[in-house]
């Protein structure tokens, strides 16, 4: 039995909860080191099927995103290859301070989008870039072997098992 | 239910630490607004540091391990994951 809190984010509108993350497995770039981990912040997402971290999270751990296998991600742009980290331990923050370990997350890249805008009377475009997102998806749920409530009216949530 | 692991050294307290500036910065949307498009800092119920690159607003504060990090997005903004 275990409760873990999820957030109402109120900049993002979505649900978030805190988590620590390391790698499960060596040799995932030079300074890629098991005894690194990590705090994040991640969005939980019903809608994504496996776990998904920032490029940004995975350089900080140390890993080489250039030499990941890539994976076909579906998304609602359509389906693109996207770099696979393998084997990651995720801790979540709750009453029973519960890890899992993933057979491993889709790395996300830094979304780009180009925006026009007059300026001075001239016409310029200019590229936006957003950080990536951590997704906490429904691979973590099933691996805590856990139900998910969300509860609109009080702004809370919970994973519980 | 999975495998249980260990976690490292420390991780519970550091993780309480950040959670308690992640929830100031969700308290206080309207301190964060004013940094629209920036990333921002919060540590110990304030906010610490504001930069235009998530890298450098790291770089400057090494000593704030347990720092709430995050963009600020604009509060209209359609999200479709």
């Amino acid at each position: 039995m275990g409760r873990i809190p999820l957030r109402f984010n109120e900049m993002k509108r979505h649900f978030s909860l805190t988590a620590g993350i390391a790698l499960g497995r060596p040799g995932m770039g030079p300074n890629a080191s098991l005894g690194t981990w990590l705090r994040n912040e991640f969005i939980f997402d019903t809608g994504t099927t496996t776990t998904s971290i920032a490029e940004e999270v995975a350089e900080r751990l140390g890993v080489d995103v250039e030499k990941l296998a890539l994976v076909d991600v579906g998304g609602v742009t359509g389906v693109a290859k996207r770099p696979f980290l393998p084997e990651v331990d995720i801790w979540f923050l709750g009453d029973d301070f519960q890890g899992v370990r993933l057979s491993g997350v889709v790395v996300l890249r830094i979304l780009r989008e180009k925006r026009r805008e007059q300026k001075s009377g001239v016409r310029q475009e200019r590229i936006v870039r957003l950080p990536a997102l951590n997704l906490l998806g429904l691979d973590a749920v099933e691996a805590l072997g856990a139900r998910v409530t969300f509860d609109f009216k009080k702004k809370a949530g919970w994973i519980e098992w | 239910m999975s495998q249980k692991l260990v976690p490292p050294p420390g991780m519970l307290e550091h993780l309480r630490k950040f959670d308690a500036n992640a929830a100031w910065a969700n308290a206080h949307l309207s301190d964060l607004l004013r940094h629209l498009g920036k990333f921002v800092a919060v540590d110990r119920g304030r906010i610490i540091g504001v930069a235009d690159s998530e890298e450098k607003l790291r770089k400057e504060l090494a000593k704030h391990a347990d720092a709430y990090v995050t963009f600020v997005y604009p509060p209209d903004l359609a999200w479709v994951l």
